[in-house]
């Protein structure tokens, strides 16, 4: 069972993670050991987590991993999975929404004034970014949003709803996809809202991610000047496509990290002979379920680093991790009894199958494609 | 041993009718929710979820009401009582997870009800004997 039940951390780094990478690794989860999970019940309980968190994140220059000339992918990966290990997924959630979906797009199609504006900030903890696509009627259907920017003198009056969308209410700006244009995925464009009047937010109690700030959004003719303008107009659904391998390929690294946390714990209890058979047979089982995730995910990581098309792969990941992530931790509740981590892990790991496109939108995209 | 058999009928008949609250709840979600220009009842997947859920819920509850049926007159049939907990117990989650699934981000949250549908329903294959321990009576059941 040792093997199963791997830390993760390479002696022999196996591409694409390099021995740079696994010090990062190991520096990574020993901030995440000592920052945050030590705080992860009160932060659950209080439903939030201090703005701070970004800051200290960002000292260490771990929110900027994907952005900008020297972006590692890689290293992003790393972060991310560790990150996994904070034992509160609304925590790793709000810091992936920022890092992992806001900022990118600003890097990637950003001017370089809307770089110094909101990414340089950003990445160093003093803005919080929200990425703000899903509405109440478009969700999986995202060409259907309805949030609407009206030209007017000198910019947009943008009117719509968002909802579901993680660092809601504290964002200091929200990348929103807004129509432009006319229906369907042709006009659709990214405006950078700033908070401020227009703009109401109401937090969202959920089945899980308790820490999290996930908010429903209410834009009323909130006024965009034109220079906040992100990429092409009416080009916006290419820029959701593009992050949306990003972040489900995020997805999939935090299930993996967050598996192979779960089974580190089990194993010990549940793999050695003074065990029942069942239950070491159901933990061999899981543990082959979760390192076939990582090896997919791993797949995925190196096709999508490589610059090549990696939708089959990323889509084939995620797919994979978020239900088996989910049905371990479902399934060691069962096997180990009440355990407080373990049960809130399950609760968070549901929004897996979910979030970041559905597991029936990854088997339409895989049915069509393959 | 005999109250804890009756706990288990009850635990049983309990699952079924939480699960078929949290179905019935997504069926009139899944008639009213549109997306890609139709009900999200109208795409086969989902079609074929219902089916799957409504024949789990059948058996289930028929297991239930014929092992009743013989309890109330007079039998003791701790195999099939403790078939019938492990069996509602079970699809009665898998049948909440799949009600959350058909709301998508909805099922997440509170608003919409299926989730504490489907956290209450955790308890019953924990609760009055695991699902472990029913397949251990059940395998003692056989002289195993």
């Amino acid at each position: 069972m040792s093997s199963g039940a791997r830390s993760g951390c390479n002696e022999t780094p196996i591409p694409p993670f390099t021995a740079a990478h696994e010090a990062l690794r190991a520096e990574v989860r020993a901030f995440v050991a000592a920052e945050l999970r030590p705080h992860a019940d009160a932060w659950e309980t209080a439903e939030r987590f201090p703005d701070g968190v970004f800051r200290a994140v960002a000292a260490r220059g771990w929110l900027g991993l994907a952005c900008g000339e020297d972006a590692d992918h890689v290293a992003a990966a790393v972060f991310t999975e560790e990150l996994a290990r904070c034992g509160s997924g609304g925590v790793a959630a709000g810091i992936g929404a920022h890092g992992g979906i806001a900022t990118p797009p600003v890097a990637r199609f950003g001017t370089a004034e809307q770089r110094a504006r909101w990414l340089a900030p950003a990445l160093r903890g003093e803005l919080i970014g929200a990425l703000a696509i899903t509405e109440p009627d478009a969700g999986s259907d995202v060409a259907a949003l309805r949030t609407r920017a009206s030209e007017v003198d000198g910019g947009w009056l943008v009117s719509g709803a968002k909802t579901f969308i993680t660092n809601g209410v504290r964002a200091h700006f929200y990348v929103t996809a807004v129509r432009t244009g006319g229906p369907g995925h042709g006009g659709i464009s990214f405006l950078v809202l700033e908070r401020g009047e227009g703009i109401t937010a109401r937090p969202l109690r959920k089945l899980g991610w308790h820490a999290s700030d996930t908010a429903e959004l209410a834009f009323d003719e909130v006024f965009v000047p034109h220079d906040h303008l992100l990429g092409e107009r009416d080009r916006g659904f290419a820029l959701i496509m593009a992050n949306f391998q990003w972040e489900r390929l995020l997805m999939a690294l935090g299930a993996v990290g967050s598996m192979r946390a779960a089974l580190e714990r089990a194993a010990p209890v549940l793999g050695g002979r003074g065990a029942g058979q069942a239950a070491r047979h159901a933990v061999a089982a899981m543990a082959t379920r979760a390192e076939a995730g990582a090896a997919l995910t791993y797949h995925a990581l190196r096709r999508f680093v490589a610059g090549g098309d990696a939708v089959r792969e990323v889509t084939m990941a995620k797919l994979h991790t978020q239900r088996a992530c989910f049905e371990v931790h479902d399934e060691l509740l069962g096997l180990l009894g009440p355990d407080r981590e373990l049960e809130r892990a399950a609760r968070d790991a549901r929004l897996g199958p979910i979030g970041g496109g559905t597991d029936e939108i990854m088997r339409e995209i895989l049915g069509r494609m393959l | 041993m005999w109250e804890l058999q009756g706990e288990r009928l009850i635990g049983a008949a309990g699952a079924v009718a939480g699960a078929q609250r949290a179905f019935d709840l997504t069926l009139a979600y899944a008639r009213e929710r549109h997306a890609f220009g139709r009900p999200i009842s109208s795409f086969q997947v989902t079609r074929h979820k219902f089916a799957e859920m409504a024949t789990k819920l059948e058996a289930a509850r028929q297991l239930t009401y014929t092992t009743a049926w013989r309890f109330a007159n007079g039998e003791y049939p701790v195999r099939e009582i403790s078939q019938a907990k492990l069996y509602a117990s079970r699809i009665a989650c898998e049948v909440a997870d799949e009600c959350i699934q058909i709301h998508g981000g909805a099922g997440y949250m509170r608003e919409y009800g299926v989730e504490r549908v489907w956290r209450d329903l955790r308890l019953n294959r924990i609760g009055a004997g695991t699902d472990e321990i029913m397949l251990d009576v059940i395998g003692r059941s056989l002289g195993l």
